[in-house]
C-alpha cells in the first residue's frame, strides 16, 4: 500500500484543486461561487479541471454501492444492551459463572472437539470448543503493550505474529459479542475475530 | 406542494433526528440507560451511518459488525459526550476510529494471503467505476476514509478534521493527495487495457 506523494506540490497548487473540489461539492458560498464562474469563463483550462473532478466524484460515488444494515442487526446487540440496564456490569458474569459451576457438578466429559455456536456468529456455523481468537495488533505496540492488554483482557497468546502480524489468542471462557467490541475498542487492538473452524478441523492441541 | 414538502419533511425527521433530537436521546442513554431511546438512536444512524461504514468495509456482514461496534461505543461511553460537536460528529467519529483499525487490520492479515491481482483480461473488461472501486482499496486507510468522508458523505474540511480529529490544514492536504493518488492509481490500472492514459 503506497500512497506517498510523488511529488511537492505548493499550496497555491493545493488551493486551486480544493477550490474545484468544493465548486463541484457545492460547498461554495453564492458570492464564492460566482467568481469561481466568472474565473471558470475566461479560462477553459480551469473549466477543464472542473470537468475532470465532476467525473471522479461521480465515480466515487457510484464504484461502490451503499448497503444500509438491516433492521434486524439490532437483535444481536440486544442483549448486551437489555442486560446492562440497571445493572451492576459484574452481575452477568457472576451469573454466568454460577450456572457454569452447577452444570459443572452434572456434567459428564466427553467429546471435546465439537461444538457450539458464539454470538458473533451466525447460527448454525461450527465452531471449535476451543475460544481461539484472531487478533492484529497496531503496528506501533510494543511487546510490553501487547502482554499487558492480553493480562487485562483476559486472553492468552497461543501462536503468532503471521506475516500480517496476526496472533491466535486463547481465553478460558467464551467472548461475546459485546466483549469482542471492547477488544476492538482498545488502542492497541486493530481486529479481533473469532477463529472459525468446520468439520474435524481445529488448532492443534 | 407546500402539504408535500412538510410531508416529506416530517417523514426525514422520522428516520433522521435533528441534532437537538440526537442530544436528548443521548442524554436518555446515558442518564437513565434508556434502551428505547438507543434503539431509536440506532436505526437512526442505521440510515445515517450504515452506508458509509458498508462503502468502508464493503461486505454486508462485516458491516454489520463494524456498525454494531460503533453503536455499542455509543451506548457504553455516552455519558463521554460532552456536548461541544454534533452528536453526528461525535458518533462519525467513533466510526472513523473503528473504520481505520478494521482497514489497517485487513490489509495487514491480507498480507498474510495470496495478493490476488486481476489478469490483462480481466482489467480489459473492468469498467471505470470497477477500477475507480479498485484504486479505493489500494490507498492508505486515511487516505480512503478521507475521500470516503469528502465525496460520498460530503462532509466539509472542518467536519472532516473534527471527525478524524486531526487539524483541518491536515484534511485539506490528505484530500489533495488522496485524489492525486487515486487518479494515479487508477490510470495504472487501466494502462494495459486502453490506450489514454489519466482521467
Amino acid at each position: 500500500m503506497t500512497d506517498k506523494p510523488s511529488q511537492l506540490h505548493t499550496a497555491a497548487e493545493i488551493e486551486l484543486e480544493l477550490e474545484v473540489v468544493d465548486f463541484v461539492a457545492g460547498r461554495m458560498d453564492a458570492d464564492a461561487r460566482a467568481v469561481f464562474e466568472a474565473r471558470m469563463e475566461a479560462n477553459p483550462g480551469l473549466a477543464a479541471r472542473v470537468d475532470e473532478e465532476r467525473r471522479l466524484s461521480n465515480d466515487v460515488v457510484a464504484a461502490i454501492p451503499a448497503e444500509t444494515p438491516p433492521a434486524a442487526a439490532f437483535e444481536k446487540i440486544r442483549p448486551s444492551v437489555e442486560t446492562r440496564r440497571g445493572m451492576p456490569r459484574w452481575l452477568p458474569a457472576a451469573a454466568a459463572a454460577g450456572i457454569v459451576g452447577v452444570a459443572l457438578l452434572f456434567a459428564v466429559p466427553e467429546d471435546t472437539g465439537k461444538v457450539y455456536e458464539t454470538l458473533s456468529d451466525d447460527p448454525g456455523q461450527t465452531v471449535s470448543a476451543v475460544n481461539r481468537y484472531r487478533i492484529v495488533f497496531s503496528e506501533q505496540s510494543t511487546e510490553a503493550e501487547r502482554a499487558a492488554v492480553a493480562d487485562r483482557l483476559g486472553f492468552e497468546i497461543v501462536s503468532g505474529p503471521g506475516a500480517g502480524g496476526s496472533f491466535e489468542v486463547e481465553t478460558a471462557d467464551a467472548v461475546d459479542r459485546e466483549q469482542l467490541a471492547e477488544w476492538r475498542s482498545d488502542d492497541v487492538i486493530e481486529l479481533a475475530e473469532p477463529i472459525v473452524y468446520s468439520g474435524t478441523d481445529g488448532p492443534d492441541p | 406542494m407546500a402539504a408535500l414538502a412538510q410531508a416529506m419533511s416530517t417523514a426525514e425527521m422520522e428516520v433522521t433526528p435533528l441534532d437537538g433530537d440526537d442530544r436528548s436521546l443521548i442524554r436518555r442513554i446515558a442518564k437513565r440507560r434508556d434502551t428505547d431511546a438507543f434503539e431509536r438512536l440506532y436505526h437512526a444512524y442505521r440510515k445515517r451511518l450504515g452506508p458509509f461504514t458498508f462503502r468502508i468495509v464493503r461486505d454486508a456482514a462485516a458491516n454489520e459488525e463494524v456498525f454494531n461496534d460503533v453503536m455499542l461505543t455509543v451506548w457504553r461511553k455516552s455519558h463521554t459526550y460532552n456536548g461541544k460537536s454534533k452528536v453526528s460528529t461525535w458518533i462519525f467519529s467513533i466510526a472513523y476510529r473503528q473504520c481505520l483499525k478494521a482497514l489497517r487490520g485487513r490489509s495487514r492479515l491480507a498480507d498474510e494471503g495470496e495478493a490476488i491481482e486481476p489478469s490483462v483480461d480481466e482489467r480489459s473488461s473492468l469498467e471505470r467505476s470497477d477500477l475507480v472501486a479498485q484504486a479505493l482499496t489500494r490507498l492508505s486507510p486515511e487516505h480512503r476514509l478521507v475521500i470516503e468522508l469528502s465525496y460520498f458523505q460530503g462532509n466539509n474540511y472542518r467536519e472532516i478534521a473534527a471527525i478524524a480529529d486531526c487539524p483541518e490544514n491536515t484534511v485539506k492536504t490528505r484530500v489533495f493527495h488522496a485524489r492525486r493518488r487515486l487518479k494515479e492509481i487508477v490510470s495504472e490500472l487501466g494502462e494495459p487495457a486502453t490506450s489514454e492514459k489519466g482521467t
